[in-house]
């Protein structure tokens, strides 16, 4: 008896992965006709069931703090109230970090996988994001160009919708945009701090629906996009494009099934996905025409070295030694401060977007003898927003007393606090890569990453820019300077390496067959039938949270393999 | 008008406006349905199984704790009322099932268990030491100079933060609001008291007392998000941006 069951069935794709990535690949591949069987590593998602939208915290009994008081001793395996199955640490899927590195990876193990619960943060690249090298000579270039996107980025916008408005800027390119609702109180605070200060602030560029679009129902303003939106008014690959893609009849979910290893025969093309299903413990495998990865940037790289054989013994399609390299995340650093003249502001629903209506955008583009390389685009956070467990430590912490003041300080001081978050452009670096660790195998007896990570002086100067605008603002409003938001995160004075969830860069794209893994259209040199649809293949990461290239890289890649596969080409 | 304690019927109210939220969120749904017809359907089905919990929550009297002895449910009933008292807008965290909410986690946490029964006994201990007679038959000026002592020294909302202290900016010493504790005469009773405190503030306001003492307005079904003007001008009359 083989241990590996073979399957008769061939498929004309096989997707890794039910991200940005995934979904929009799935998505495209089946509008086209092509069948297409998608692996997830987690279970399925019934959204009316697993999102907890609209739901109060007194509704459960612990509150949202779980049974065992998990929220408050850092045990929690998530957020209650968030949409689910996303996790710091996955149980029996450890990683390991080098000693004298420090590293986080957010993994989610459910179909949608991140984007049941992202920030909805939905920003073009700008055209000079896409050759940065040419420009200041640190970092590499893009083998596309921002016109090579651009007609993707329309594809997306349409199809998914978003906020925001047409400003002109080069730094934060126009797309195709729903309104932004009016902003909030605190965050005309900002904006006209910023306006002093000469700093732009714009409606947000969300992936939320304020127009009813494509079947899906508008945004009905309740704020809670992070619990994942049971009418669909905002963009998640489980409810957008996956759930209806079944319905094409061309899509079929493997869920709870890990890939294992992509299969190739001797002439290097890949020929099946051997994957464990989690449920039988057995290893099992589907025979495929091509491969489309979308495991997440780091999952993907893993996947490929973990995929050996004769004819790619540094791993599958890692000819060029460049899968697990250049890892980046994005440059974090939060600082909050209280405003006095938010003191007892007469009340309103301020719940609105999942996300603040406003943003800056990178503003310093041409500001000559800057003391660090490239920008960075700053969050909005505050509000009056629902009580949950910990809304007020921040009051109770800076009253510091108890009984009737106490209360009076609470009902004072709600909806006073105003948080910026900078969220700026890493260089790549060689001291950052994932490889696999030679010694430990998770539960699915599958070799594990381990990471290796280091900001450099290029990051830190710009964490510490970072500090001195949010001090500028805040004292432009008014405010009084808290501190460190999160100081278990950002408390060394620059966020903690992949704890902004944005890393990528392992398996990137370039024309030099010696020095990147995939061509211009996310394909692998080496294996013609091989593409990857997640931010693995990024070049770069600007200042521009990555999901909407995400999703216009994977539809251009999927258009291209529909074409191969229709020319008979793979 | 007084509005405490909340009863069983604004809890019931409360439900109510729930439902009318899904009801309308569900027809907001069916509406745009188009391409996603399961939403629609299967939403009636999206309970969470809220009535069965929301009973556990609300406070009785004839509560048993699974946590705690009768006299420690005695002192942390007293410690809810005082840290969180009802005045004449609203009710008091024991209104509020904040003994219950504590019970129920103490009872699944042995950890936090321990620091609330240790910190009782420090706590009696210590009103022994000062005033003769445990917390619970103190008088109430005696009863509040130990809170305000240990409240002194409470480090708030965390009080076993874990991560490195930030140090590399000049800007964060200046501006940091946060107290330095100069005396540690009460520091096992202020870490007790820094977890009573953050427990009860977390049950009360997570409550419908809690959310409409403060006056949250949302998780409502909006067709169009508005700024009421006066909520605008308020806040820029007392900004900096005031304009003339």
């Amino acid at each position: 008896m083989p241990q590996v069951i073979d399957s008769p069935k061939v498929w004309d794709v096989v997707v890794i992965g039910s991200g940005a990535g995934g979904g929009t690949a799935l998505h495209v591949l089946t509008q086209l006709g092509v069948e297409v069987a998608l692996l997830e590593a987690g279970p399925m998602l019934d959204p009316l069931r697993d999102f907890k939208e609209h739901v109060w915290p007194h509704e459960v009994d612990h509150r949202g703090a779980f049974p065992d008081a998990g929220s408050y001793f850092g045990t929690a395996p998530y957020n209650y109230f968030g949409a689910p199955n996303g996790y710091w640490d996955v149980p029996g899927e450890p990683f390991t970090v080098a000693p004298g590195n420090e590293f986080r990876w957010f993994r989610s193990r459910i179909l949608g996988g991140r984007t049941n619960h992202w920030g909805r943060i939905s920003l073009r690249f700008s055209d000079y994001d896409f050759r940065p090298y040419s420009i200041d000579g640190l970092g590499f270039d893009w083998p596309i160009s921002y016109e090579d996107v651009a007609p993707y980025y329309d594809k997306v916008e349409r199809f998914v919708g978003q906020t925001g408005s047409r400003e002109g800027l080069r730094t934060a390119p126009d797309g195709i945009f729903q309104p932004t609702p009016p902003p909030r109180v605190h965050e005309v605070l900002v904006q006209k701090a910023c306006a002093k200060l000469g700093i732009p602030c714009i409606p947000n560029r969300l992936a939320i629906i304020t127009r009813r679009t494509n079947g899906r129902a508008a945004c009905h303003y309740c704020g809670q996009c992070w619990r994942g939106c049971i009418t669909a008014s905002n963009y998640s690959s489980s409810n957008v494009q996956i759930l209806p893609a079944l319905e094409t009849g061309k899509l079929t979910i493997f869920a709870n099934a890990m890939a294992r290893e992509i299969l190739v025969d001797r002439e290097g093309q890949v020929t099946a996905v051997s994957y464990v299903d989690k449920e039988t413990r057995t290893e099992q495998q589907l025979r495929c025409r091509s491969v489309v990865v979308a495991a997440s940037a780091c999952e993907t790289a893993r996947l490929l070295l973990n995929s050996k054989s004769p004819r790619f013994p540094r791993g599958l399609a890692n000819g060029s030694g460049t899968v697990g390299r250049w890892l980046t995340d994005t440059v974090g650093f939060e600082l909050w401060a209280r405003v006095p003249s938010l003191e007892s502001l007469p009340r309103y629903n301020a719940d609105g977007l999942g996300g603040a209506h406003l943003y800056i955008p990178w503003w310093e583009l041409d500001k000559p003898d800057k003391d660090f390389p490239r920008g960075y685009h700053v969050e909005i956070g505050g509000g009056l927003g629902m009580p949950m467990l910990g809304s007020f430590g921040r009051i109770t912490q800076r009253h510091g007393g108890w009984g009737a003041d106490l209360k009076e300080a609470i009902r004072r001081d709600y909806g006073c606090f105003v948080n910026l978050a900078g969220r700026g452009e890493m260089i790549p670096n060689p001291m950052s890569y994932c490889e696999i660790d030679p010694e430990v195998v998770d539960e699915w007896g599958i070799p594990v990453l381990r990471f290796h990570y280091q900001w450099t002086d290029y990051e830190w100067k710009m964490a510490r820019h970072m500090e001195r605008t949010f001090v500028d603002i805040f004292q432009a409003m008014g405010a009084e300077i808290g501190g460190i938001s999160n100081p278990g995160r950002d408390g060394k004075g620059i966020s903690v390496g992949g704890s902004i969830i944005h890393e990528l860069g392992t398996v990137r794209m370039g024309n030099d067959t010696q020095s990147s893994a995939l061509d211009r259209f996310c394909r692998a040199h080496e294996v013609p039938n091989l593409y990857v649809a997640d931010a693995a293949s990024f070049v770069g990461n600007p200042d521009k949270n990555p999901t909407l290239t995400i999703q216009a890289l994977a539809w251009r890649a999927a258009e291209h393999l529909a074409e191969e596969l229709r020319k008979g080409n793979v | 008008m007084s509005e405490s304690p909340r009863s069983a019927a604004t809890e019931l109210s409360q439900l109510s406006r729930r439902d009318a939220i899904r009801t309308a969120a569900i027809a907001l749904t069916a509406f745009g349905a188009g391409s996603f017809p399961a939403i629609g359907r299967a939403a009636a089905a999206h309970v969470h199984g809220a009535v069965a919990q929301e009973r556990a929550a609300t406070s009785d009297a004839t509560y048993q704790p699974k946590a705690f002895l009768p006299h420690e449910w005695r002192l942390l009933r007293l410690l809810a009322e005082m840290i969180v008292p009802a005045d004449e807008k609203s009710g008091s965290a024991l209104d509020a099932g904040a003994p219950e909410f504590i019970d129920l986690l103490a009872s699944n946490n042995a950890r936090l268990q321990r620091i609330l029964t240790s910190g009782m006994l420090w706590l009696d201990h210590e009103m022994r030491r000062r005033h003769g007679v445990p917390f619970v038959e103190g008088t109430d000026q005696q009863r509040v100079s130990m809170l305000d002592a240990l409240a002194a020294e409470a480090s708030g909302d965390d009080p076993d933060p874990g991560y490195p202290s930030y140090t590399e900016s000049e800007q964060y010493a200046r501006f940091s609001v946060y107290p330095t504790t100069a005396s540690r005469e009460v520091a096992p009773g202020a870490v007790f008291f820094g977890w009573v405190r953050r427990l009860v503030v977390d049950a009360f306001y997570t409550s419908p007392i809690g959310v409409a003492d403060v006056g949250y307005q949302g998780n409502e079904v909006v067709r169009t998000f508005r700024v009421p003007k006066a909520s605008l001008d308020a806040a820029l009359e007392r900004s900096p941006f005031r304009e003339g």
